[in-house]
């Protein structure tokens, strides 16, 4: 038991850095989850979303006719 | 080389960039290949091109082609192949890999600025290095993708076709693995997932399985026999242009919500700049909407 308390003493503090540098990437990987509630949207910004969406469904159509044009 | 060999060069150089799950290696490995991009540069000067030409054409924009549904569709389709919405989910999930922090973001932009000036580098010398093809009249409807280095073998030479096709088959390398990955990010996000390239293959089993089913897919449909590659090509990116306005305001909202962002929150010149995007390609999408299901209003707003 002494002598590992002996080695545990002999990590610097520098190695302790670098042991954290190393694990830090996988740490920040780890906390990719939601952290912030999910946002309450005010008027204008749903209908500004929900303009946009239409607007994107309605052009993937305007894609698919324009498609189907090009093969007839 | 037969197609399916290209694809499973590419399959196997994914598989390769991602196998040791550190987004340190797969950065290096994609950097190491984008390197390549360049080549189009010496291609470029291979052609001759009439540099005052050139340069009268990169201050004043001309000689512009009229307004056709099929310039829109080639500048639409330009946009989308710069501009697109999966890079956002892959620019986030990237540098939280990449384990960038506040003090980062100026080393970042440096980053950005370098990399959009190289990539308009290799685009403009790309166009410099077909325009011999142009100059005679051939165009995209006569080729397809790779078929463009073999007819300038005669006008560049052997060397130079080979240095384009060595071009066009990292760009197209670059581009499958990179929006593999984006599309394994967006999908992780949105289904609530471990989304990360330093995962180990246990705990990223998702993460790894709709990366590799979006690159095998991609090469599937490469394969289909007679497919108009040129056309997918086009269209592709004219998708991505028409889905980047809801992307960009999504953003736009993110970038300004200070609880989220604290004293980062978007400037006001950047946030008018992304007004003026944003508006730009609305427009643009709708006026090619027009110009798809409304011809004859297309041709009232100067169309033909």
């Amino acid at each position: 038991m002494p002598s590992k308390d002996k080695n545990h003493s002999l990590i610097s503090f520098a190695d302790q850095e670098l042991v954290l540098e190393s694990l830090e990437r996988d740490q920040l990987a780890g906390l990719k989850k939601p952290l912030i509630p999910r946002r309450r949207l005010k008027g204008l910004e749903k209908f500004v979303l929900w303009s946009l969406r239409i607007y994107l469904i309605f052009m993937m159509a305007v894609v698919v006719y324009q498609v189907w044009i090009g093969t007839h | 080389m037969p197609p399916w060999a290209a694809v499973v060069s590419a399959l196997a150089f994914l598989c390769l960039a991602v196998i040791t799950h550190r987004y340190w290696t797969w950065e290096r490995t994609l950097l190491a290949i984008a390197v390549f991009n360049l080549v189009f540069v010496p291609v470029a000067l291979l052609a001759h091109p009439d540099w005052h030409s050139v340069g009268r054409a990169l201050l004043t924009w001309k000689p512009l082609p009229g307004l056709s549904k099929d310039t829109l569709i080639i500048v639409l389709a330009d946009i989308g192949a710069t501009v697109t919405p999966w890079m956002l989910f892959f620019q986030q999930s990237a540098t939280v890999d990449k384990g960038l922090t506040k003090k980062d973001i100026h080393l970042g932009r440096i980053d950005t600025v370098v990399g959009a000036a190289l990539a308009a580098t290799a685009a403009v010398a790309t166009i410099l290095a077909t325009a011999p093809l142009f100059a005679r009249h051939m165009t995209a409807e006569n080729f397809q993708a790779a078929e463009f280095a073999q007819a300038l073998r005669p006008l560049i030479g052997r060397f130079g076709a080979a240095l384009f096709a060595l071009g066009i088959v990292e760009a197209g390398m670059v581009a499958s693995v990179t929006i593999s990955i984006s599309s394994a990010y967006a999908f992780g996000e949105v289904a609530r997932r471990p989304h990360s390239l330093n995962l180990p293959m246990a705990e990223g089993r998702v993460f790894y399985s709709v990366l590799f089913l979006c690159a095998v897919t991609a090469g599937a449909i490469v394969l289909i026999p007679g497919l108009p590659l040129i056309y997918v090509v086009l269209l592709v990116n004219v998708v991505a242009v028409l889905a980047m306005p809801p992307a960009l305001v999504f953003l736009f909202m993110l970038a300004n919500d200070r609880e989220v962002m604290g004293d980062l929150v978007s400037p006001t010149w950047a946030n008018i700049l992304t007004t003026g995007v944003v508006v730009f390609l609305a427009l643009a999408g709708i006026l090619f909407g027009i110009s798809v299901i409304a011809p004859s209003i297309f041709a009232f707003l100067g169309g033909k």
